[in-house]
């Protein structure tokens, strides 16, 4: 089993044990279970605690549709506890999600966003402004959250994707890099990635954690920041690097 | 008789979660239960309060929108 299965297999277990509002370290013996079966279990878990009050949840999104969505948002904040929160916005339809959480403190989006189900919230995440993707990012960055960013952003339009990514500081990157989904959207956010945001990686960050770097997200992809280096300092970066059999990307 | 497991998530888990130690669906049973228990607590708790601070004009709004 790969070092990113054990990830991605850690990444649902703490969704699992988010959900239950434990740590994840109480949710024990799960070690075993394919990761889509853990993605199954948190959507049956969410329907077992939400389900029932579904109705009341589309009730409390629909008084986006009566009343201003400034008025809403404040409404929200005051008394809808973030895991019910994070249900209303799985069920809004985008416009609306967007219009909603362009409203709310970021603090509080932040706490709705590690809730939030991927899967279920990708309409309303992918409608979010880059300038509020990017907002929540930070913030969720600065609380350490880095597997649950990885979640937000890979819902997020490609633009916001860039927008993250351009924002992002060089040790955030690093953080989180194991956990994003690789496609074309991460991919041109990469080849996009300007040049100033490249020099940061090359400079603040050591050869050996451009390394590690480099090994979640490919070496092909580290070439804009590791242009930057001098000689010594790529020769540090390329002995960090594994034989090409053992990277993961 | 479904086990505790299936009975608090309302439908048989996956099979792999199925063919954990008893100890460990138990478990997960529980604490399933547990949250749920606090979640109503939470909620009943929440909406009682935020119903005071809603602003006068949409307090009606929201009372029979919760109700």
């Amino acid at each position: 089993m790969s070092a990113s299965d054990d990830r991605a297999r850690a990444l649902q277990v703490g969704r699992i044990a988010r959900l239950l509002g434990l740590a994840p370290g109480e949710v024990t013996g799960l070690d075993g279970v394919p990761v889509e079966d853990l993605r199954t279990l948190h959507a049956q878990m969410t329907e077992a605690l939400f389900g029932d009050a579904r109705a009341g949840f589309a009730k409390i999104a629909g008084l986006t549709a009566l009343l201003p969505a400034a008025v809403t948002a404040v409404l929200a904040e005051r008394f809808v506890p973030p895991e019910i929160a994070a249900r209303v916005c799985e069920a809004l339809p985008p416009e609306a999600g967007r219009d909603l959480v362009g409203r709310l403190a970021v603090s509080y989006l932040a706490d709705v966003a590690v809730l939030l189900d991927p899967v279920r919230a990708r309409p309303v995440v992918s409608a979010m402004s880059p300038a509020r993707v990017v907002e929540v990012t930070l913030e969720l960055f600065g609380r350490g959250e880095h597997p649950v960013t990885a979640d937000l952003v890979n819902a997020v339009s490609a633009q916001a994707l860039a927008a993250c990514l351009a924002a992002a500081e060089p040790h955030d990157v690093l953080a989180v890099a194991p956990y994003l989904e690789w496609g074309p959207a991460l991919d041109a956010a990469v080849a996009g990635l300007p040049d100033d945001r490249a020099l940061a990686l090359a400079e603040e960050l050591t050869p050996a954690e451009l390394a590690d770097l480099a090994v979640a997200v490919g070496p092909q992809r580290m070439t804009p920041a590791v242009a930057h280096l001098d000689e010594t300092a790529y020769a540090a970066y390329a002995a960090h690097l594994p034989p090409p059999g053992q990277r993961q990307v | 008789m479904a086990d505790a497991l299936t009975r608090a998530l309302g439908e048989p888990p996956p099979a792999s979660v199925a063919a954990l130690p008893d100890e460990v669906r138990d478990r997960l049973a529980a604490q399933l239960s547990a949250r749920r228990e606090r979640l109503l607590e939470e909620g009943r708790a929440a909406t009682d309060h935020a119903l005071r601070h809603v602003p006068l004009p949409v307090r009606g709004l929201v009372r029979r929108t919760l109700s």
